[in-house]
C-alpha cells in the first residue's frame, strides 16, 4: 500500500474487528442463555430476576453498535443505491463511492463529537445507575466507540478507493 | 440566513442519499444538525434519544429473530421443506408453483428479508421449476414475487419494528397480518395454478411413503410455527420471549440434533447476524432522534393539517397513500423506511379513522409491493443478479404478479374487516375516538 498512515490505521482496524467478532458472540450467547433462563426461571419456578432484564437490555444496546460498527468494516450497512446500480463505468462508481464514504465520515465524526459530549454530560450525573452501583456511563462508552471506529474505518475505506481509483485510472 | 442553511443542509443529503451515503448517516447526521441550527439545543440531544433504542419494547425480539432466520437460511432447512411442500402438494396442477408460493413465504416471514429468500430458496427453487416445464419466466416472476409475501406473517421482522416506532400492539398487528398474507399467497398459488393448468405442467401422483419420508425428515421443524404462534396468541410468553424460544430451538435442532451447522459455521452465522442486527438497530436508533425532532417541530401535525386541506375524502386518502408508499417502497429498503415515513403518517391516518393495526398492514402491503415495483424495487435488482437475468427483461416478468398484489393491496386498504377480522372475533380490537 505504501501510506504509512493507512497502513498505521489499517493495523489497528484489523485488532478492532477481532475483538468486535469475539464481542458479538459473547453477547449473543449471553443474550439467547439470560432471556430463555429468564423464560424458565419464570414459568418453572415462578421467579423472574429484574437485573436480567436490565442486562438484556445493555447486550442489545452493545449489539447494536458493535454489530454498526462492523458492518461499516463489510460496507453491510443499508444504504439506497440506485445510482449505483444504474451506472456501468468502474471509474465513476468508485468516485461515487469516494464521496459516499467522505461524507459518512464526516457524519460519524459528527455523531463521535455528540456521543462524547453526551458521556461528559452523564459521567457527572450522580443519579442511580441501571444496574446497582455501575456508572451509566461505562457501558454507554459503547456509542463513541462505535463513531470513531466508523469514522476510522470509513477513511480506510475512502483511501483504498481513492488508489483503486488511480490505477483504474493509469489502465 | 436560516432559509439559507436549511436549503444548503437539504441539498447536500440529498447529494449523500443518491451517491449511497448509509441511511443511519443520513438520518443521524440530519437530526444532529437539526438539533443544533433549528431547535437550538446540544447535540448530544441526538445521542440521548438514540439510548432510548435500549428501552423500546421488543427490542430484544429483534437479535434472537434474525439469528434463528440466519440459523435456518445456513442449513438444510429451505430443502427440507421443499421436499415436504412438494410431497404435499406437487400433485395438484401447478403444485410446484404452489409450493414455491409457500415456502418463499414461510423463510421470509422466518428471516424477515425477502431479499435472503430470493438467495437462499431461489436458488433450489429455480432448477425445480425449469425442470418441471415451467417458463424460465414464470419461474423467476414467482420468486421474485413470492419472495416478499412473508412480511405480514410471524415473526416478521418489519411488523416488530413497526410496532415498535408506532407504537401499536405487536400481537394485534401479527394477527391482523395474518388474513391479508393468506389473500396474498392465495392469489400468487392460484396464478400458478392457472399456470399449470394452462400450459398442462406434469403432477407428481401423491405417494403416501414419500409424504411420510418428508415429514419425518420435517418433523423437528413442523413443531416450531405452533410454538411461538401459540405461545403469543396464547398469551403464554411475549414477542421478545418467543424469540428467545425461537433461537433455542433453532440452535437445538440445527447443531444438535440435525448437526447441519458445525461451530465454525456457527460463529460465522452469529457474526454475519449481528453484523445485519446492527445495521438495522443503527437506522432505528438514529430515527428516535428524527422523530423526536419531528415531534418537537410539529412536523406531524403540519403534515396533517396541508393533507386536511387538500384531501377531504377517505378513500381519496388511502389511494394517495397507496401510490406515495409504492414510491417509498420502490426507493427505500423496508426498515429505513418505516422508521422514517410511519411516524409521519400516523397521526394522519387517524384523523381519517383509520385504525392503527389496519393501517399498519396497509403500509408493510404497500412497502413490500414496492420491492417488485420497476424501476427500481430491490428484490428486482437482487433477482437480475441470483438468476443472471438482465434486470429489463425481469421488469416484463413480474407485471402480472405486481397486478395480482395490486389487487391484494386495493382489498386490504378498503376492506378494513380483512385485517381486523381476527381482533374482532377475539374482541382485542381497540375502539378509535371519535373526532
Amino acid at each position: 500500500m505504501g501510506n504509512p498512515l493507512l497502513n498505521t490505521l489499517s493495523v489497528i482496524n484489523k485488532w478492532c474487528v477481532v475483538f468486535e467478532k469475539i464481542l458479538l458472540c459473547t453477547l449473543l450467547f449471553t443474550t439467547i442463555f439470560l432471556a430463555f433462563g429468564q423464560i424458565v426461571s419464570r414459568n418453572l419456578f415462578s421467579m423472574g430476576y429484574v437485573w436480567v432484564d436490565q442486562v438484556l437490555r445493555i447486550c442489545v444496546l452493545w449489539i447494536a453498535f458493535t454489530g454498526a460498527s462492523l458492518a461499516s468494516e463489510y460496507k453491510g450497512h443499508i444504504k439506497i443505491d440506485v445510482m449505483y446500480n444504474i451506472i456501468n463505468s468502474q471509474g465513476t462508481k468508485a468516485a461515487i463511492e469516494i464521496i459516499a464514504q467522505i461524507l459518512t465520515m464526516i457524519i460519524c465524526a459528527l455523531l463521535f463529537t455528540a456521543s462524547v459530549q453526551y458521556i461528559m454530560m452523564i459521567s457527572t450525573d450522580p443519579r442511580a445507575s441501571l444496574i446497582a452501583t455501575i456508572p451509566d456511563w461505562y457501558y454507554r462508552g459503547i456509542i463513541p466507540y462505535c463513531f470513531l471506529i466508523m469514522t476510522i474505518r470509513c477513511f480506510i475505506h475512502a483511501l483504498k478507493l481513492f488508489n483503486k481509483r488511480k490505477r483504474l485510472k493509469k489502465i | 440566513m436560516g432559509e439559507l442553511l436549511t436549503i444548503s443542509l437539504t441539498l447536500c443529503f440529498l447529494t449523500a442519499i443518491i451517491c449511497g451515503t448509509p441511511i443511519y448517516a443520513i438520518i443521524g447526521g440530519s437530526s444532529a444538525l437539526f438539533f443544533v441550527y433549528i431547535s437550538d439545543v446540544s447535540m448530544a440531544s441526538v445521542i440521548i434519544e438514540m439510548n432510548r433504542l435500549a428501552n423500546a419494547p421488543g427490542i430484544i425480539a429483534i437479535p434472537l429473530f434474525i439469528f434463528t432466520g440466519f440459523l435456518f437460511a445456513e442449513s438444510n432447512a429451505s430443502s427440507r421443506l421443499i421436499k415436504f411442500s412438494n410431497a404435499m402438494l406437487g400433485w395438484i396442477p401447478g403444485g410446484l408453483a404452489v409450493v414455491a408460493v409457500v415456502v418463499c413465504t414461510i423463510f421470509t416471514a422466518l428471516t424477515g428479508g425477502s431479499g435472503i429468500t430470493i438467495v437462499a430458496v431461489g436458488g433450489i427453487l429455480m432448477p425445480s421449476l425449469v425442470k418441471d416445464h415451467y417458463s424460465k419466466q414464470f419461474s423467476t416472476g414467482i420468486i421474485t414475487a413470492s419472495g416478499s409475501s412473508g412480511v405480514l406473517f410471524l415473526p416478521s421482522l418489519p411488523i416488530i419494528i413497526y410496532g415498535m416506532v408506532t407504537g401499536t400492539n405487536i400481537s394485534h398487528l401479527f394477527m391482523a397480518g395474518m388474513l391479508p398474507g393468506a389473500l396474498i399467497v392465495s392469489l400468487l398459488s392460484g396464478f400458478g395454478i392457472f399456470y399449470g393448468f394452462y400450459h398442462k405442467v406434469p403432477t407428481t401422483p401423491f405417494s403416501t411413503s414419500r409424504f411420510m419420508e418428508s415429514a419425518w425428515e420435517i418433523k423437528w421443524m413442523i413443531p416450531l410455527p405452533f410454538l411461538v404462534i401459540g405461545g403469543i396468541y396464547g398469551g403464554f410468553i411475549s414477542v421478545s420471549e418467543a424469540a428467545a424460544v425461537s433461537a433455542v430451538y433453532a440452535l437445538t435442532t440445527e447443531c444438535l440434533i440435525y448437526r447441519e451447522i458445525s461451530m465454525d459455521k456457527l460463529i460465522k452465522i452469529s457474526i454475519e447476524s449481528m453484523i445485519m442486527v446492527g445495521a438495522i438497530l443503527i437506522i432505528l436508533s438514529t430515527a428516535l432522534g428524527l422523530t423526536n425532532f419531528m415531534v418537537d417541530q410539529q412536523i406531524p401535525q403540519k403534515i396533517m393539517e396541508l393533507v386536511m386541506v387538500n384531501i377531504s375524502n377517505k378513500v381519496i386518502f388511502l389511494l394517495s397513500l397507496n401510490l406515495f408508499l409504492l414510491v417509498v417502497g420502490c426507493l427505500m429498503d423496508i426498515f429505513s423506511a418505516i422508521v422514517v415515513v410511519a411516524p409521519l403518517i400516523a397521526p394522519v391516518a387517524e384523523q381519517f379513522q383509520i385504525d392503527p393495526v389496519h393501517l399498519g398492514i396497509i403500509f408493510l402491503a404497500n412497502l413490500e409491493m414496492g420491492y417488485l415495483t420497476p424501476p427500481v424495487g430491490i428484490n428486482l435488482f437482487i433477482s437480475s443478479l441470483r438468476f443472471k437475468i438482465p434486470v429489463i427483461p425481469l421488469y416484463k416478468t413480474v407485471i402480472p404478479f405486481l397486478l395480482l398484489l395490486f389487487i391484494a393491496l386495493l382489498l386490504i386498504s378498503y376492506i378494513p374487516e380483512i385485517s381486523l377480522f381476527f381482533l374482532d372475533i377475539l374482541g382485542t380490537r381497540v375502539p378509535l375516538l371519535q373526532i
